[in-house]
């Protein structure tokens, strides 16, 4: 198990976003998260990540989590806010994550999402699609075992999400474990969905 | 302490890049002393008297400058989300951005206080002293002033309401740092001086210390 979350309700200045959410994501699987605008999508996957707190439920984290700092640092956001700087470099911006995150594992990701001819332009010249294959490239070299990772596909173009279900299969193979949230079903191979308008979880 | 390095490294490199804002404060600092002579007039004897509490007041303004943008820039793009999954706390975290503020943003001035001292009439003698209260009193300012960057985090306002929120606690740093350079000008005891450098040092030290600690508690403030 890498993380399990039990009868979740979380609420944003006293509006309820989602209410009695429970689900288990064990190693090598992947979760998909669906529902509307303004469902709760980013906020599971923020309250996964620690970044929001519940109101009520629980949520807990497997062995691989450092109980000891209280930092669930085994794992990676990808989100709407990319975090990408405008003068870095996508070879730095690699460089400087992969060290940050203590992962030596550079294996070429950026030669993999296709920035290799672009990795000594500045990002701002980057355009969003770009951008977030960025992104993907430094999940890869983040060497955590759970991604969280919310609208991954907004603004990729097909062969991309194609490169990242590739790149979530072997990740899942590896037995790292997958939970996103998406609009457009570019997954097939999903071990459950959280569909958070009518409130299941459906394998 | 090799993500402390390599963080406190991306931070320099980008305050030191060419958009940084370590020109910024250089030009503010030197524009400051250039055109307040100016206004006060060429009287060097006045001058003299009110030099160091001109050095003072010009680099709190500097610090203004800067301050604003902090956490804000890293809030916004959400760099902050990522370091707060990392395993580094907020606490070194804001420690790293005060200390990375303070070389980038205080330490250049140091190199021009001694050219712009010649403007505003400050007696050469007092060069080494001035210098020293500087490099003693502004950590103080840096860390301080992160307290303000990170409470008006999420404002839109915020590079309006950061003065409002710090300068009263940047007073004591100066009374103390101009205070120390100017009883060397009226009484000439060396030992004054050095007692007010040793209560610069303990604000500098308390502040260094403790902001950190506020600081993480603010930041962890906005996730909840």
């Amino acid at each position: 198990m890498i993380v399990r979350v039990l009868s979740a309700c979380c609420e944003r200045s006293s509006h309820k976003v989602f209410d009695n959410i429970s689900f288990e994501l064990k190693n090598g699987q992947i979760g998909f998260i669906s529902g509307s605008n303004g469902s709760g999508k980013t906020s599971l996957l923020r309250v996964v990540a620690g970044l929001i707190s519940l109101s009520s439920g629980t949520i807990s984290y497997g062995p691989l989590f450092d109980l000891n700092t209280g930092h669930n640092n085994d794992l990676f956001l990808l989100g709407h806010n990319l975090a990408i700087k405008e003068d870095i470099t996508p070879d730095a911006d690699i460089k400087f994550w992969s060290n940050f995150l203590g992962s030596s594992n550079k294996k070429d990701a950026l030669k993999r999402v296709g920035l290799s001819n672009l990795k000594k332009t500045p990002c701002k010249y980057l355009s969003q699609g770009q951008k977030q294959r960025l992104g993907i490239a430094r999940l890869m070299v983040s060497n955590k075992s759970l991604w969280l990772l919310d609208e991954p596909t907004s603004s990729l173009d097909s062969d991309s999400s194609f490169l990242l279900k590739d790149i979530i299969t072997e990740h899942t193979k590896f037995g790292g474990s997958v939970l996103v949230s998406s609009h457009s079903e570019f997954l097939d191979n999903i071990d459950f969905k959280i569909d958070l308008d009518n409130k299941n979880v459906s394998i | 302490m090799f993500q402390f390095k390599l963080l406190l490294s991306k931070e320099l490199k980008s305050s030191f890049s060419i958009k940084g804002n370590y020109i910024l404060s250089l030009a503010f600092f030197s524009i400051a002393l250039i055109i307040l002579p100016i206004g006060i007039g060429p009287d060097k004897n006045v001058l003299s008297i009110i030099s160091p509490g001109l050095i003072w007041v010009s680099l709190i303004l500097t610090s203004l400058l800067s301050l604003n943008s902090l956490f804000h820039d890293d809030y916004i793009d959400g760099t902050l989300d990522l370091y707060k999954i990392s395993s580094l706390s907020f606490i070194e975290i804001s420690f790293i951005k005060s200390l990375a503020h303070w070389i980038s943003n205080f330490l250049p001035l140091l190199f021009i206080t001694p050219l712009l001292s010649l403007l505003i009439g400050l007696p050469n003698n007092l060069l080494i002293y001035i210098t020293l209260s500087i490099l003693v009193g502004t950590p103080s300012l840096s860390f301080i002033g992160s307290m303000g960057s990170a409470l008006t985090l999420t404002l839109r306002q915020h590079n309006l309401l950061i003065p409002l929120i710090i300068f009263p606690l940047f007073i004591p740093t100066l009374i103390f740092g101009s205070g120390s350079i100017s009883s060397l000008i009226f009484t000439g005891f060396e030992e004054i001086f050095i007692r007010q450098i040793y209560i610069l040092l303990g604000i500098s030290g308390l502040s260094i210390a403790v902001c950190p600690l506020i600081c993480n508690f603010i930041l962890d403030s906005n996730y909840d």
